[in-house]
């Protein structure tokens, strides 16, 4: 055995530290470099074990002992008291895993909450100024394919256009509304069987913005004699729907807040005024599509 | 309530303790504050530390003590552990080594005894302070490995649970602090160190 090798056991024969090496043993007796470092090392063992009786008798003082008691019955009394092993207690995480499950349920309480009372003031506020539903009709004839429909410049309709001498008209909204058939425009018919109703909106003639609130009662207004413009037939049925053979073209008016379910952008400023707009009706009497009239 | 004997381990006074018995919490503190608290004086110097060291790793005891494993180690070395995080995180916000005060007011009754022998009474104590001074004035590596295995007589397995790290690194920093150790008692006496001791310094540098 070396000097490196006898190194090793040099600490644990100065700390008395388990059986030394016989080899580590025999090194020391004839290495003095080595045996001068055993002397050092057990003279440093001495000195810590000095320290260390010392230091013995020491221990905190009894206002430590007090506030740990304080906090033991403190901890306790927030804790359920049980018998299981260590380890298999649930750590403080229970507690704020159930703090914070409450507090989602209370907010998400909160939120539906707000929904629904934001939902049922703007109905009450809103079903006051909800249309009357007076009719006017007018029956869509069938349209032959061929036939060109000549648009206006400007893409509006001539007011004209959506009238005929057969629309009965109600001049006031009180009346209750009258159905009668009438001669559909060609044009318009043309127009939308050539092009697929889509969800916009022509040209200048852009959707009023409508803010969000309930679907109120349609009513059929008297058509003014003033030019107007309309926006193209939006569908209100699915693209799977059987041809449009014939039916009623009714003029209404419906609160803005209503066509907010056709996906239409809304102003919440301007929700409770109504607006015209023509409603295609089949034959069944269902809508199949609507468009919006300024 | 169950009243906690003597004759209980440590894991079953925890146990017993999470599960709101006094007595059992009381028996444990009891059984290793004393260890608790020198293992912190020796290291920072400081009793107010020491105080305050103690007093923190009971409390996470209690908070924490769910998580003790009992397969990783000994009660006493997790308690140590605790402590040592404690202690380390004091010192590194105070930022200095807190030298022994000559108004420490915490004078034991050992030492307000008349000696059978003063001058006997005085070396040693001489001896004892120079050998803190010498501890304390170790790097926090050394120094906590050197109190454990040393002050405290933890075996290496202990005190490698208690410091989270491998034996053979208890082994090398024991023995790296032992020899800075010498010198700097030796620079302490005013004596020449041992040419032995130097060389075992530099060899485990």
């Amino acid at each position: 055995m070396n000097c490196q090798q006898a190194e090793t056991w040099i600490v644990e024969l100065a700390r008395d530290d388990g059986a030394a090496d016989a080899d580590a043993l025999s090194h020391l007796d004839v290495c003095p470099r080595c045996a001068a470092q055993l002397r050092a090392g057990r003279a440093i063992t001495a000195d810590l074990r000095a320290l260390a009786a010392h230091d013995a008798g020491a221990s905190a003082p009894a206002h430590v002992a007090a506030n740990l008691l304080v906090a033991f019955h403190a901890q306790m009394n927030d804790t359920p008291h049980t018998s299981a092993p260590v380890g298999l207690l649930e750590p403080v995480r229970s507690s704020w895993s159930s703090l914070f499950f409450s507090r989602r349920a209370c907010a998400a309480f909160a939120v539906a909450a707000l929904v629904l009372f934001t939902f049922a003031w703007l109905r009450v506020r809103f079903n006051a100024g909800a249309v009357r539903q007076t009719q006017t009709a007018e029956t869509v004839a069938p349209v032959r394919a061929k036939e060109p429909t000549a648009a206006t410049p400007n893409g509006s309709e001539p007011a004209a256009a959506n009238r005929s001498g057969e629309v009965a008209r109600n001049a006031s909204g009180a009346e209750p509304p009258v159905k009668s058939p009438v001669r559909a425009d060609e044009r318009l018919l043309a127009r939308t069987q050539r092009r697929p109703a889509a969800m916009r909106v022509r040209g200048r003639e852009r959707a009023p913005e409508l803010s969000v609130g309930s679907v109120g009662e349609m009513t059929v207004l008297a058509q003014a004699n003033a030019p107007e413009s309309v926006t193209e037939f939006m569908p209100l049925v699915a693209g799977n729907a059987p041809p449009l053979a014939s039916g009623q073209l009714v003029r209404v008016e419906v609160s803005r807040s209503a066509l907010a379910a056709l996906g239409l952008p809304v102003d919440v400023t301007r929700a409770g005024e109504t607006m015209k707009a023509d409603v295609l009706l089949g034959e069944d009497g269902q809508a199949r599509a609507i468009r919006l009239v300024r | 309530m169950m009243r906690a004997s003597l004759q209980h381990t440590d894991e079953e006074l925890l146990r017993l303790t999470l599960a709101g018995d006094e007595a059992a919490f009381t028996s444990l503190y009891r059984r290793r504050q004393g260890a608790i608290y020198r293992f912190a004086w020796q290291m920072s110097g400081a009793q107010s530390i020491a105080e305050d060291v103690t007093q923190e790793v009971f409390l996470a005891l209690l908070k924490e003590g769910g998580q003790y494993d009992a397969t990783r180690g000994t009660l006493a070395a997790y308690l140590y552990g605790i402590a040592r995080r404690q202690v380390l995180r004091r010192l590194a916000k105070e930022r200095a080594f807190v030298a022994l005060a000559d108004d420490e007011t915490d004078v034991t009754a050992a030492q307000l005894c008349a000696p059978h022998d003063p001058l006997v009474d005085l070396a040693r104590r001489e001896t004892v302070e120079t050998v803190r001074q010498a501890v304390l004035a170790l790097p926090a590596h050394y120094r906590e490995v050197v109190v454990l295995c040393e002050l405290h007589e933890l075996s290496y397995a202990e005190t490698a649970v208690a410091l989270a790290c491998a034996v053979g690194t208890v082994r090398s920093r024991l023995a790296r602090g032992r020899a800075l150790l010498c010198e700097r008692l030796h620079a302490l006496r005013g004596t020449p160190a041992p040419v032995a001791a130097v060389a075992a310094k530099r060899s485990c540098a």
